[in-house]
């Protein structure tokens, strides 16, 4: 935990009375105040996907970077914790959001007939 | 250090890794043949080679000499063992949630749920000149209780949707109701996830002060461990109210909108919110523990790195949370 603070983060502390993790709070919950209003402002369908998902991306940011520390702990465990969402990312556009034929096109070894024991009910 | 040191330390000369993996090679062995004999031993002997290796790793014998074990090689030379360790387990986490993750938004950008209606409701306005807008068209096609008005859906979509939209030739439900459509209604069926989202942020921060006043060395160690106490038991009852609200909000939607775990949908919201809740569960199991700790005065600044890597897994489940609750929950 980076409670010897420098930089932007000791001003921040010097300026307010309040550290990082205070600000990140308040921020948070702003910002999931927000999120929960979007969907009730009668938005149209992509502004309330877009307002969602930068919603999403800055609470993560909050949470990562500063609850977790890895705004200040060493470069090689962000590098860990960003390693699985390679996969993640290949699974989505494998799969999450392309035809069904990305799916149903699978080989026969992804497929669960393949060791005969159930068969898959996908519509 | 680097691998050159790795003679400096000595080999562990432990055959506890070997025991562990052949652990999980009958138990996955036993799993994947549904024999419950071979999956019990197999889980039996995994859990015996990994805490016949913790044993062997951590130092029990009360020495502070020893500190916290730093781990030697790339990628993670230098740094603590056991934090090291939490983040591999995290991104382990990270993969199994982008697992359920992917699959939801399988079903939401493909089969036919309320996001492919909205598409159609555009479409029909774009190239049939259906009247309106698409929250118009959209609310046309449910009556007050969610059941859907085929033949006032197709009317209002100028016949884009029709049958087929709605029941599969083979007779299989082709559209499927998910979560959002009964939550984002209805502000009081939203209500226990919006307190939960917020509760989490909270009990993270109180995590962050727990950690903050164990670090204290300001503080006498009575009041410190006092603070973390108070500070901790906030966590955990905060965690409590997440569980609580999660079941009554579970049973509200099973009882009050019929959508339960037989559904497409329903499987996809109860498996990824239940894996969620049990890893709340399991993090209050192991608060407990710490604010036990706290109460017979346990922690001080040496120590409170438990705390910090307690905190990880915490703030984790809340990482999870800011993921599930806008797409489960919100659209």
């Amino acid at each position: 935990m980076g409670e010897h603070q420098t930089g932007w983060q000791k001003w921040l502390h010097d300026k307010t009375g309040q550290d990082v993790y205070f600000w990140n709070f308040v921020i948070l919950m702003i910002f999931t105040a927000i999120e929960v209003g979007a969907v009730y402002l009668s938005l149209t369908y992509g502004a309330t996907v877009f307002a969602l998902v930068s919603v999403g991306i800055v609470k993560f940011f909050g949470i990562a970077a500063f609850f977790m520390h890895l705004w200040d702990d060493e470069r090689e465990l962000t590098y860990t914790f960003a390693f699985p969402f390679i996969f993640v990312i290949i699974l989505f556009i494998g799969i999450a959001f392309t035809s069904p034929g990305s799916v149903m096109g699978l080989p026969a070894w992804c497929s669960p007939e393949f060791i005969g024991s159930y068969s898959s009910t996908a519509p | 250090m680097s691998y050159d040191d790795h003679d400096d330390h000595g080999h562990h000369g432990s055959w506890a890794p070997i025991i562990a993996s052949l652990g999980t090679m009958m138990f996955l062995y036993g799993f994947s043949e549904a024999s419950m004999g071979i999956t019990a031993i197999g889980i039996a002997v995994l859990t015996w080679g990994l805490f016949t290796w913790w044993k062997g790793d951590l130092p029990f014998d009360g020495s502070e000499k020893m500190g916290e074990l730093v781990a030697f090689g790339t990628p993670f030379g230098g740094m603590k063992i056991r934090k090291a360790g939490i983040w591999l387990f995290l991104m382990s986490e990270v993969m199994i949630f982008g697992s359920f993750f992917g699959a939801y938004m399988r079903m939401r950008s493909n089969w036919n749920t309320h996001w492919t209606l909205r598409d159609k409701a555009q479409e029909a306005i774009d190239t049939l000149g259906a009247e309106g807008t698409v929250d118009s068209i959209v609310k046309k096609c449910f009556d007050d209780h969610h059941h859907v008005k085929e033949e006032a859906c197709e009317i209002a979509t100028n016949g884009l949707v029709n049958n087929s939209f709605w029941v599969a030739a083979d007779g299989v439900p082709a559209y499927h109701h998910v979560a959002a459509e009964y939550i984002t209604a209805d502000f009081m069926t939203l209500l226990p996830g919006a307190i939960n989202t917020f509760a989490l942020i909270l009990s993270s921060f109180t995590v962050v002060l727990a950690l903050k006043a164990a670090k204290n060395t300001d503080l006498e160690p009575n009041v410190r461990n006092k603070k973390v106490r108070n500070y901790l038991a906030m966590t955990l009852a905060l965690g409590t109210l997440f569980l609580i609200l999660k079941l009554w909000e579970w049973n509200h939607l099973i009882h009050d909108y019929d959508f339960t775990i037989s559904t497409l949908a329903g499987s996809f919201f109860y498996v990824t919110t239940g894996a969620h809740g049990i890893h709340v569960f399991v993090g209050l199991i192991f608060i407990t523990y710490f604010i036990y700790k706290a109460h017979i005065g346990g922690w001080d600044p040496n120590n409170a790195q438990s705390i910090e890597y307690y905190g990880l897994y915490w703030h984790f489940v809340d990482l999870a949370w800011v993921v599930i609750f806008p797409a489960f929950y919100l659209y």
